[in-house]
């Protein structure tokens, strides 16, 4: 559950290929390739986006630092289903599907251990700062 | 060529927990992935019933996540074995596995409650252990084409966290006698 006071605001993507198509779609979009008359070219500059890939049961980087108000990616390339969930209920993607990603941004600096729900041999690591 | 897969079949014998024995000849990439799909497949359904029959939610959780996973194994495996061309071919390993998976579910179908909890979680242990072995012993060293052998090294490491699992949960099925 992500609870309304949380120290980090998630926001939940639209799951699996479509959001990663819609993704590609907007990088394309913010580097200026051509895409026809209605292009978004004005967008407002994005934080930076990290990545995590998720396969092998692993997070990868397994711990990650970020500043705050950047937003993390995780990209799950199993075939089958994960979660990210802190430990101590600061945010959890529920079930993210393979091929599927979810996006947090970060808010309040600190240590948030995470885990997979389904897999308990995962684990990783948010630093924000 | 019935004989080149024999040296798998005493690790799925019965609840099948001896090891492989290294001699003999290797499968090749065409039984392998039939030992794969069918592996997957046994799990699968002992997970079913599972989700269905067990009398704890851990048991039912656990059994619906053997589903889940190893039906996105499965899909893999399959999509890999057709772009490759390659047909699962049955051999003895395979065929032991698939009778040892009906003989497992002939066993918890006439169980109920705790004892269908325990049996189930003590094979689940015991399979995931043993598919394990033959994954480390005979299928990745064996396995010729790469994307064959990087897809079983990239799914290794769910039967790991399920026998992981497994043992957490026969534990505290045993707490609970």
């Amino acid at each position: 559950m992500i609870d309304s006071s949380s120290h980090l605001r998630s926001r939940r993507l639209r799951r699996g290929g479509a959001s990663t198509l819609a993704s590609i779609l907007a990088a394309l979009l913010l580097v200026g390739v051509p895409s026809g008359g209605q292009a978004q070219r004005r967008a407002a500059a994005p934080a930076k986006t990290h990545l995590v890939i998720i396969q092998g049961l692993r997070y990868e980087p397994q711990t990650l630092v970020v500043r705050r108000g950047e937003r993390i990616r995780w990209i799950n390339k199993d075939p089958f289903p994960h979660t990210v969930t802190a430990t101590k209920g600061a945010f959890d993607s529920h079930s993210i599907p393979a091929d599927g990603s979810w996006t947090l941004v970060a808010g309040k600096a600190g240590t948030y251990d995470y885990a997979c729900t389904f897999h308990p041999t995962m684990t990783g690591k948010l630093e924000v700062r | 060529m019935m004989k080149r897969a024999l040296p798998l079949l005493g690790i799925f014998l019965a609840s099948g927990i001896a090891v492989a024995s290294a001699q003999g000849a290797a499968p090749n990439d065409a039984q392998i992935a039939a030992i794969v799909v069918t592996a997957n497949q046994v799990d699968i359904d002992a997970g079913k019933l599972a989700e269905r029959k067990a009398h704890s939610k851990a048991v039912r959780a656990f059994g619906k996540r053997m589903v889940t996973d190893h039906s996105g194994v499965n899909r893999s495996a399959i999509e890999l074995a057709h772009r490759l061309h390659l047909t699962p071919e049955s051999n003895p390993t395979s065929e032991s596995l698939k009778q040892g998976g009906e003989q497992n579910l002939a066993t918890l179908r006439g169980l109920r409650g705790a004892a269908f909890d325990k049996a189930y979680i003590d094979h689940e242990v015991a399979y995931h252990q043993a598919v394990l072995d033959a994954m480390d012993k005979e299928l990745i060293p064996n396995a010729q084409n790469p994307e064959l052998k990087a897809l079983l090294v990239k799914v290794r490491p769910a039967f790991v966290d399920h026998l992981e699992h497994a043992k957490m949960i026969q534990s505290s099925l045993a707490g609970h006698d």
